[in-house]
């Protein structure tokens, strides 16, 4: 039956939710344009911070100590030819970048910035973020099809491998934060934490986290995916352009964003350390993202890459029983203790 | 009817319809099992078929139109009058049905509804239940369940294990060359 009391009460909220709905997307403007900025600023950090870790100078022609260079870069990105691949699967070859970008930004809707300053505020935000990401291994397959390609085929073939056996380990790391905290939402991860942050009793799984975070995120020493002396440059062999872009973008932009996942399960979020409490929350926060995007950097510049089945090997029969030991151990702990 | 014809893209399909399933389960209220759906359908089995549908070299697939056809358009019928019957008895038909189905002002509607004004605690408390049904009252069934499951990996394993068990690899179809010449059959 048609429930004219509800309809009447949805005529009466239309005119209250445009305005909302302007609201909340100027929002979401302002969050994707200041995240692009942060992308391009990391590109240019690692450059840097890899250079002078090898001792050279890295890129300092483009503007002030080279600032400007991410964004010539993107503007030569942005001007060359799309080319697409003889028999290629041209809707599907065209639609993996922009999954894999879009993925990677609507993951930042809930992440907390501050005690009421996300994007997005519901009770099951840590299951979102694991739906979402999950997701995120489409995009890679696609495109490592579709480009009808053997090298980009293999690299997509290796980096999906890669990225499932690492979610599991993701997963029970999430569920451990979830008993520690007994609930599902971000912000509740972080009140948890208002006495003692959560790296003091689970060191040894934010060590766990760190690890599964570079290889989810197919970075180093766990780049197997674009390994240059074996396949060419991975799944995105055949890319060029915008294309190459939009992959490149949602790559770390995933940095940036475990990062943020790393300092809100285990370092307190926006949370300042005792005595510090005057500094605003958003300020914490990003100091803490900026040190955990500096690490993902520095084990790059430091660490040669692992063998495949060594990578394997790691996650499943060393990573994945640690983390199911440590969570039975909190919960016996919690439930009887 | 089957009108794809590449089994890729009907795997794609397949995530799409997953993916609209966990959609539906998000606007009815239920979120716990959206994101689960989500998470073990889409990012895992899926994952999986797309895996063996990649490897295996599949070329074609037989185009028989008309069995199909009739097959489907029985079940289609069948769900259909099963959807009609329930939304008539229910609350669920929200909809003017002068009106076009999906216009902005009608998602914002279903928003308003489902989303906003059901209770976060209530929804909590609908975890907990299921949580208190599954190990309270059918733990037994629940174990069960798990060893289902175990059997399946213990298979698989057999299966694969080259010393112990056994194995169903065959080395020469992987490396010699023209090997669908000779193994006609398996294809």
């Amino acid at each position: 039956m048609f429930n004219y009391n509800l309809y009447f009460e949805y005529i009466k909220n239309i005119y209250f939710y445009n305005e909302y709905l302007i609201y909340a997307l100027s929002l979401v403007l302002v969050n994707l344009i200041f995240l692009l900025l942060s992308i391009a600023i990391t590109t240019l950090l690692e450059r840097k911070v890899m250079s002078s870790i090898q001792r050279r100078r890295g890129p300092n022609v483009v503007g002030l100590f080279g600032l400007l260079q991410p964004i010539a870069d993107g503007l030569k990105l942005f001007l060359k030819e799309i080319i697409i691949p003889s028999h290629s699967n041209v809707f599907i070859f065209l639609f993996a970048p922009v999954f894999t970008f879009f993925t990677s930004i609507i993951l930042w809707l809930v992440i907390p910035f501050g005690e009421s300053v996300s994007l997005l505020d519901f009770s099951y935000s840590s299951l979102y973020l694991l739906a979402i990401s999950s997701l995120g291994v489409y995009g890679i397959i696609f495109s490592g099809w579709s480009s009808n390609s053997k090298y980009a085929f293999l690299g997509g073939l290796r980096s999906a491998a890669q990225m499932i056996s690492y979610e599991v380990t993701i997963s029970f790391i999430f569920v451990t934060m979830i008993i520690m905290s007994s609930s599902f939402n971000l912000i509740d991860f972080v009140l948890a934490q208002e006495y003692v942050w959560f790296i003091f009793p689970l060191f040894p799984l934010y060590f766990i986290f760190m690890i599964s975070a570079l290889a989810e995120t197919n970075r180093a020493p766990f780049d197997l995916p674009e390994a240059e002396a074996e396949l060419v440059a991975g799944y995105n062999v055949e890319y060029s352009s915008i294309a190459f872009a939009l992959f490149f973008l949602g790559e770390y932009s995933n940095i940036i964003l475990m990062s943020g996942i790393a300092s809100i399960f285990f370092w307190g979020g926006w949370l300042s350390p005792i005595g510090l409490a005057f500094l605003p929350s958003f300020f914490a926060f990003s100091i803490k993202v900026s040190i955990h995007v500096f690490i993902f950097i520095w084990v790059r510049a430091s660490f040669p890459r692992y063998r495949y089945d060594q990578l394997m090997k790691l996650g499943w029969k060393t990573l994945i029983p640690i983390t199911m030991i440590i969570l039975y151990f909190y919960s016996f702990i919690l439930l009887f203790i | 009817m089957i009108s794809v014809l590449n089994p890729i893209n009907s795997v794609l399909f397949l995530i799409s319809i997953f993916f609209a399933v966990s959609i539906v389960f998000i606007l009815l209220g239920i979120d716990f099992f959206g994101f689960i759906f989500l998470i073990i359908y889409v990012g895992a089995i899926a994952v999986l078929f797309l895996f063996i549908v990649m490897m295996l070299n599949i070329q074609k697939i037989e185009t028989d139109k008309f069995t199909y056809l009739t097959i489907g358009v029985f079940i289609l019928i069948i769900l259909f009058m099963e959807l009609f019957l329930s939304l008539s008895y229910n609350y669920l038909l929200i909809f003017d049905s002068n009106k076009v189905f999906f216009t902005m002002e009608n998602i914002r509607y279903i928003y308003n509804i489902f989303v906003l004004k059901s209770d976060e605690y209530y929804r909590f408390l609908m975890v907990e239940s299921l949580g208190v049904m599954l190990f309270e009252y059918y733990p037994i069934q629940l174990m069960l369940s798990g060893l289902n499951l175990l059997v399946a990996m213990i298979g698989s394993i057999f299966l694969t294990n080259f010393k112990r068990g056994f194995s169903t690899k065959k080395q020469y179809n992987q490396l010699a060359r023209n090997h669908y010449l000779i193994n006609s059959n398996i294809y």
